[in-house]
């Protein structure tokens, strides 16, 4: 028993520095604002009363859909407003975790309003980080108006308990582990099938970009389903090899590779190329960032 | 010096117990919310209930399943009888960083019929120069076999 409270205490209640947390709230306000704001710039055309609207009724329950149905459009500006007023907010760490709770709350009506563009997969899966990221101020401790105001200064070293930071982790490792687990089963065709050949062929238009190498690649049907088992073994493996020590750095630039190589090929959301990236890079311990940092001032 | 070392606010017992107890469901919502669809609802037999408004109604699927086809919606605009195909990105103009959401086959979603009176209504605002609109369903039954040869087939039809 006292072995579990250890682990326990070690895994999410030990006090380390919460610098990488502030330092991915600017990658958390840089995904939100890349995948907010163009929607909110031809507003008639996504938001107001003349806006073509699609909505989720299996996130949002219908009551709240129907009432949301009902804005006005200048309740609509208003809330315009309120999104770039918090998210400004948040992005410069000023009252951050209440400027993170209005802007998520923002987030949450626009999606409400109408999920045609921003309702995607990545944009659940960036509510969940928000929610998160809504729990606490702490990432509002360094590199903030906050910290300014507090303690004169932008880099402060403060102990938080490391909960927070835990479970970013533990999401990136479900996303990946699951991303990868329902490949193959769970209505999964990755080894059953050659996806990436399908993708490669994919017409003229589709989500895969016209990236070097596509066309040679599109006569490698052996070489595709290769790429596609190690793309599997990849998203298992990862997430493990994040938590132990020894292959923690190898484990996050492989990712970060992984993500590199989407942005090539793929027309995947902003949420790849700024969230992931970020929160993957959260398995470092803090008290190396701390070291990282101060080295440099 | 730049560091500033805060030991003053420790975190109190009944803090951590809070923090415990919140991590705790935190992980059983999650856990229960990324296996739900896929796992424990074919394992039930029965659709087992969504927490609203948070995490993704079918867990973390990307890319999970890609087949030989492929579909998308066209819209064409009739100019004296006649279809002019209408460039997607002049339907939905909004432009992402880093990204193509038309190419992430977001006109897809005009095609289910309960969509029509609506999307017709915005055909009709941003495109006034036309007389009228077809929607239509382009499917590729293959994109090995038959890549050159796709399947059109009329979704519904904007009239004024």
């Amino acid at each position: 028993m006292r072995t579990l409270t250890a682990l326990w205490e070690r895994a999410f209640l030990v006090e380390r520095p919460s610098v990488s947390l502030a330092l991915f709230r600017w990658f958390v306000a840089l995904t939100v604002g890349c995948h907010m704001i163009p929607s909110l710039l031809p507003l008639a055309d996504n938001y107001l009363s003349t806006a073509f609207k699609t909505q989720n009724p299996s996130f949002f329950p219908p009551p709240l859909l129907a009432w949301v149905a009902h804005s006005p459009d200048a309740l609509v500006y208003v809330m315009v407003g309120c999104f770039l007023l918090t998210w400004l907010s948040f992005t410069v760490g000023c009252y951050a975790q209440m400027s993170c709770i209005l802007m998520t709350l923002a987030c949450y009506y626009f999606y409400a309003l109408n999920d045609l563009h921003i309702g995607t997969l990545s944009f659940d899966i960036l509510l969940v980080t928000l929610v998160l990221m809504c729990l606490t101020p702490y990432h509002g401790d360094a590199f903030s108006l906050d910290a300014l105001r507090r303690d004169q200064r932008l880099l402060v070293i403060r102990p938080r308990p490391l909960f927070l930071q835990r479970l970013l982790q533990l999401q990136m490792a479900s996303t990946y582990f699951f991303t990868g687990l329902n490949k193959i089963i769970g209505g999964g065709n990755w080894l059953t099938d050659n996806p990436i050949y399908y993708l490669v062929h994919s017409p003229e238009g589709s989500v895969v970009k016209e990236f070097w190498g596509r066309e040679w690649l599109a006569t490698q049907p052996q070489l595709c389903y290769v790429i596609g088992l190690t793309v599997i073994i990849s998203e298992l493996a990862l997430p493990v090899l994040w938590f132990i020590r020894r292959t923690r750095l190898a484990a996050i630039l492989i990712g970060w590779c992984f993500h590199v190589l989407l942005l090539v090929t793929l027309h995947v959301p902003t949420i790849f190329f700024f969230l992931f990236p970020a929160q993957i890079a959260l398995f470092w311990p803090p008290e190396q960032v701390v070291t990282w940092l101060t080295r440099r001032r | 010096m730049y560091l500033v070392l805060f030991v003053e606010d420790l975190v109190s017992p009944g803090r951590k117990r809070a923090m415990s107890l919140f991590v705790i469901a935190w992980l059983l919502v999650f856990h229960y919310e990324t296996v739900r669809y896929h796992y424990l609802s074919p394992l039930f037999h029965r659709e087992l209930p969504k927490l609203p408004l948070l995490f993704p109604p079918a867990g973390w699927i990307m890319f999970f399943r890609v087949d030989e086809t492929e579909g998308r919606a066209e819209v064409y605009g009739l100019q004296r009888g006649q279809p002019v195909l209408i460039d997607p990105h002049n339907i939905f103009t909004t432009r992402f960083v880093g990204y193509d959401n038309i190419r992430r086959n977001v006109l897809v979603s005009v095609l289910y019929r309960e969509q029509a009176r609506d999307f017709c209504r915005f055909l009709w605002r941003k495109f006034p120069e036309y007389e009228g609109f077809l929607v239509t369903y382009l499917e590729y039954p293959s994109v090995i076999e038959h890549p050159h040869q796709p399947r059109r087939a009329l979704a519904y039809r904007c009239e004024p």
